[in-house]
C-alpha cells in the first residue's frame, strides 16, 4: 500500500456516524473539496460538490426536515417544499467511490438480505443500519423505475419508525391517463411535506421549477454540443455526474453547473474528453462505481461515450403554473418506466442523434428492471442497425466484478466496430 | 382441468379461446366475461435455456419457464400480465416481442392499498376491459361481468371449505391440496365446482388432527409440489399454503353471491378492483406488517408449530421483505425455514433433507 492510499485508508477508518454529525467534520470536506477544484463560482463540478456537499451536510446536521428519496422522485418536489432532499441510491454511487461500501455490503449480508440484491439497496441497507447515513424524517419511492426502491425504502421506513411516502407509476402503459394520478400523488406529498414545516410554499416552489427550466436550458445545450464530433465530454466522467442530474435540478447550483459546463465545451476549453474518438458509443445503464480500469481501455481502444441512458435532460420543458402535471410528465419521462419496447425506440433516437457507432447496455448483476430487457433492446437496435454489446457486470460490489472478462468483451466488440 | 403444463399449445377450451394468466392480481372475471377462458401458465418444466437467453439467468425462474412455454409454442395466443414486478413486467416485453401474440396486454398492480391505489387498480382494470372489448369486437356487458364473478365466487366458496380452520389441519394431503388450487387456476369455475363442491360438503370435518406437526408454508409458487409431500412424510400436515398458486388466489366468500347480483357494471369493477387489492397481500404489497399479523394469527389459530418460507430464487419483493419476515416470526417465538427454491423438478434433494431436518427440529 502506498503512503497515499494508507492515508486515504487511515482518513476512512477514522469516520464514524458521530462523526458526520459535527460541523467541522463537513467544514473540512468543503475545505478540501474548495482546495481541489476551485471556486464555485469558476468550476461547474466545484459548484456541484458544494452544492452536494451543502446538502449532505444539512441533512445529517438537521438543518430542516429530511427527506430521503429514490431516482425519480422530482427534485422540484424536494427543494420546492423546502425539505433537505437526500437520495439514499446516489449516496450508494458515493460511498463505493470513496471505497466505503464493502462493510456495508457485509452488514446487509449478515441482516440477511441475498447479495441477488441490487447492490445500490444493499449499500443503502447496510449503510444505514450502520448510521453511516442521515436520519429520515419522512421515505419517498416511486414505483418505477425498479422494485428495490419501494421494497428497501419499506425496510428502512420501519427500522428508522419514519412515514413511507411511496408513489405509485402507471409503469405499464406510461401514455395513458395514469399521469394525472401521479400528478395528485405529487402534489398530496407537497402538502405533507409542507407540513413538516420546512421551508417552502408554493410561490417558492414555482421559482425552483423556473430555475430547473433554465438549468435545462444549458443542459440541452451541453447535450447538443455533445452530438458534434469530436465529443467535448466523456461520458465515463459524465455518469459520474449523475448526482447533478438527479438530485440538483431547481437550484441555482444545477443552473451554475450546466450553464460553466456549456460555457467550457462551447469555448472548447475543456479537458474533458480523449483526443482519438474512433468509435462513438451510446452507454446504457450505469458503470461500475469502484475503481476500475474501464475508461482507460476505452480510451487506448479509441472509444468514447457520447451519450448516456441515465445523464441526459430526460424531460420537457415544465409548466411552472402547473408544477405537478410537469413533475408528473417528468417522471413519466424516463427512458426506464414503461414498456422495454419504449426504452429501446428513446435508445434508438439517441443513437441515431448522436450518430454513435455502437451501443453498450451494462447489465448490473442485481437489476431485473434493466438486465431482463437487455437482449431485447440489443435486438430493437440491431433491427435499426445499431450494434450493441450486452455487457454483464456489477455496479458497486467489486468482488463480484471481474476485470479481466469485462476488458475481452469490450474489446472483442470494439474490433467488431472496426469492420 | 386444462392441462397446461408441458403440453402443445391449447388455444380453445371448448368452444372458448383461452386467455393465459400469470400473477394472482390479474382479474381474471374480466377475461371471462370478455367470453374467453382464464387459464393460469405454470410454465414449461425443465430447463429453460431459449428464455435465458432473453431474460437472462438471474431473474425469477417462474417467470423463465413461463416464456420457455411461450417460446416453444405451447401457450395461447391471447395473454393477460399483471405488471406486479420487475420480473413479470420483462415477461410481457419479451412475451410480447418474441412470442407474437394474438393479444398481450400488461395492467398496473399498485403496492397500496389506499384509495389513490384502488383508484389506479381500478383504473387499470377498466382500462383491461376497453381492450379486450377491442380485440374480441364485443361488449363486457354488466351481466357478462356479473356471471363471470358469480362462478369465480361459487368455486372461491368451494375451494374455501378445504381451507383448514382449527389445528387439525388438511383433510387431504398436501400436494393434493396444492392440486386442488392448481385445478381451480386452470379449470373453467364452472366445473371446478362440479368436481369439488359435494367433496368440500363431505371434507368440512377437516383433517385428523393428534400428533401431526403442522407448519405453515408461505411463499408464492412451488414446484415441484413434491417438496409438500416431504412435509406429511415426515410425519407433519399443512396448516396453510400461503402461496399466490394456493390461498392467495381465494378472492371471493359465499356472500358475494348475494351482493353482486343486480349492480352495475360500474359497481362490479368497484368490487373487483377492492377484492384484489384488498386481498391476502403478496410480499410485493407495502402493507407488510398484515402480513406478518395474519402469519402470526394462523399460526396460532390452526395450531402450526412452524412457518416454511419458500421464496423463488431473485425474486426481489419477497428477498427484501425476508428478513423481517424471519424478525417477526422471531420475535413471535415461531421457529422458521427457508428454502430458496429455483422452481425445477430436479433439484429437490438438498431442498428435502432440510425439510427433514426442520420438521424434526419443531
Amino acid at each position: 500500500m502506498g503512503t497515499v492510499e494508507m492515508l486515504a485508508e487511515r482518513f476512512r477508518s477514522t469516520i464514524s456516524p458521530e462523526l458526520l454529525q459535527t460541523r467541522r467534520f463537513w467544514a473540512a470536506i468543503s475545505a478540501l473539496t474548495r482546495a481541489q477544484f476551485g471556486p464555485a463560482r469558476r468550476n461547474p463540478d466545484a459548484a456541484a460538490m458544494q452544492q452536494a456537499i451543502d446538502s449532505t451536510r444539512d441533512a445529517f446536521l438537521g438543518h430542516g426536515p429530511v427527506a430521503w428519496a429514490s431516482l425519480l422522485i422530482p427534485t422540484e418536489l424536494l427543494h420546492g417544499a423546502g425539505v433537505v432532499g437526500f437520495y439514499p441510491e446516489i449516496a450508494a454511487a458515493v460511498l463505493t467511490t470513496g471505497r466505503f461500501s464493502e462493510r456495508f455490503l457485509q452488514r446487509a449480508s449478515a441482516d440477511g438480505f441475498s447479495s441477488d440484491l441490487c447492490s445500490f439497496h444493499r449499500v443503502v441497507l447496510g449503510a444505514s443500519v450502520e448510521g453511516f447515513l442521515p436520519r429520515p424524517d419522512v421515505i419517498l419511492s416511486a414505483s418505477s423505475p425498479c422494485d428495490s426502491a419501494p421494497m428497501s425504502f419499506a425496510h428502512l421506513a420501519d427500522f428508522h419508525g419514519v412515514e413511507h411516502i411511496a408513489l405509485e407509476f402507471p409503469a405499464c402503459e406510461p401514455t395513458g391517463g395514469g399521469t394525472r394520478v401521479l400528478a395528485r400523488q405529487i402534489a398530496d406529498t407537497f402538502e405533507r411535506l409542507l407540513a413538516m414545516e420546512g421551508t417552502g410554499s408554493e410561490a417558492k416552489l414555482r421559482s425552483v421549477v423556473e430555475m430547473s427550466n433554465e438549468a435545462g436550458v444549458y443542459a440541452r445545450e451541453v447535450e447538443e454540443l455533445r452530438r458534434q464530433s469530436p465529443c467535448p465530454l466523456d461520458g465515463w466522467d459524465a455518469l459520474g455526474q449523475l448526482a447533478v442530474i438527479h438530485t440538483l435540478p431547481g437550484t441555482r447550483e444545477c443552473v451554475e453547473f450546466y450553464r460553466l459546463l456549456a460555457d467550457e465545451l462551447r469555448r472548447g476549453k475543456a479537458n474533458r474528453a480523449p483526443e482519438r474518438q474512433d468509435h462513438r458509443l451510446l452507454w446504457m445503464h450505469l458503470k461500475p462505481y469502484f475503481a476500475t480500469s474501464m475508461p482507460q481501455f476505452l480510451e487506448e481502444k479509441g472509444a468514447v461515450i457520447v451519450c448516456e441512458e441515465y445523464n441526459r435532460w430526460f424531460w420537457p420543458e415544465m409548466d411552472p403554473g402547473h408544477p405537478f402535471d410537469s413533475m408528473a410528465v417528468k417522471m413519466m419521462s424516463h427512458p426506464a418506466v414503461g414498456p422495454a419496447s419504449r426504452r429501446a425506440e428513446i435508445m434508438i433516437r439517441l443513437a441515431r442523434e448522436y450518430r454513435v457507432d455502437g451501443a453498450v447496455h451494462f447489465s448490473h448483476r442485481g437489476c431485473r428492471q434493466s438486465s431482463g430487457c437487455a437482449r431485447q433492446v440489443r435486438d430493437e437496435l440491431a433491427a435499426a442497425g445499431i450494434r450493441t454489446l450486452v455487457l454483464d457486470g456489477e455496479c458497486l460490489d467489486e468482488r463480484e466484478h471481474n476485470e479481466g472478462q469485462v476488458r475481452t468483451r469490450l474489446e472483442a466488440f470494439l474490433e467488431s466496430l472496426d469492420g | 382441468m386444462i392441462a397446461v403444463e408441458g403440453t402443445s399449445a391449447q388455444t380453445t377450451a371448448g368452444s372458448k379461446p383461452i386467455a393465459a394468466w400469470f400473477c394472482a392480481y390479474t382479474p381474471i372475471e374480466v377475461l371471462a366475461a370478455a367470453g374467453l377462458e382464464p387459464v393460469r401458465l405454470f410454465g414449461k418444466p425443465g430447463n429453460s435455456e431459449s428464455a435465458d437467453s432473453i431474460l437472462g439467468t438471474n431473474i425469477c425462474p417462474y417467470v423463465r419457464a413461463c416464456l420457455e412455454q411461450g417460446l416453444a409454442g405451447e401457450a395461447p395466443g391471447v395473454v393477460v400480465f399483471a405488471g406486479c414486478c420487475d420480473s413479470m413486467r420483462r415477461l410481457y416485453d419479451a412475451w410480447s416481442f418474441y412470442c407474437h401474440p394474438e393479444f398481450a396486454y400488461a395492467m398496473d398492480v399498485p403496492r397500496s392499498t389506499s384509495d389513490t391505489s384502488l383508484q389506479l387498480y381500478r383504473a387499470a382494470i377498466a382500462d383491461l376491459v376497453l381492450s379486450l372489448e377491442r380485440f374480441t369486437g364485443t361488449e363486457i356487458g354488466s351481466d357478462a361481468l356479473a356471471s363471470a364473478i358469480f362462478h369465480r365466487s361459487s368455486a372461491d366458496a368451494t375451494l374455501a371449505r378445504f381451507l383448514p380452520t382449527d389445528d387439525r389441519g388438511l383433510s387431504m394431503g398436501s400436494e393434493e391440496y396444492l392440486g386442488l388450487f392448481t385445478d381451480a387456476q386452470t379449470a373453467p369455475p364452472e366445473d371446478f365446482t362440479r368436481r369439488w363442491d359435494v367433496r368440500s360438503r363431505e371434507d368440512q370435518a377437516g383433517g385428523p388432527g393428534g400428533s401431526r406437526k403442522a407448519v405453515i408454508v408461505t411463499g408464492n409458487l412451488i414446484r415441484p409440489g413434491k417438496l409438500l409431500g416431504v412435509i406429511d412424510e415426515c410425519g407433519g400436515t399443512v396448516a396453510s399454503l400461503d402461496l399466490c398458486s394456493a390461498e392467495r388466489f381465494l378472492t371471493w366468500d359465499e356472500a358475494a353471491l348475494e351482493r353482486i347480483r343486480d349492480m352495475s357494471r360500474d359497481s362490479l369493477l368497484d368490487e373487483l378492483s377492492r377484492r384484489y387489492l384488498m386481498r391476502t397481500p403478496c410480499p410485493r404489497m407495502l402493507n407488510r406488517a398484515e402480513r406478518y399479523d395474519r402469519l402470526t394469527a394462523d399460526a396460532a389459530r390452526l395450531g402450526a408449530r412452524g412457518v416454511v418460507i419458500v421464496p423463488l430464487m431473485f425474486c426481489d419483493p419477497f428477498l427484501y421483505d425476508l428478513p423481517s419476515l424471519e424478525n417477526h416470526l422471531d420475535a413471535a417465538g415461531i421457529p422458521s425455514l427457508v428454502l430458496q427454491s429455483d422452481y425445477q423438478d430436479e433439484n429437490v434433494g438438498q431442498l428435502t433433507t432440510r425439510i427433514e431436518a426442520f420438521m424434526e427440529m419443531i
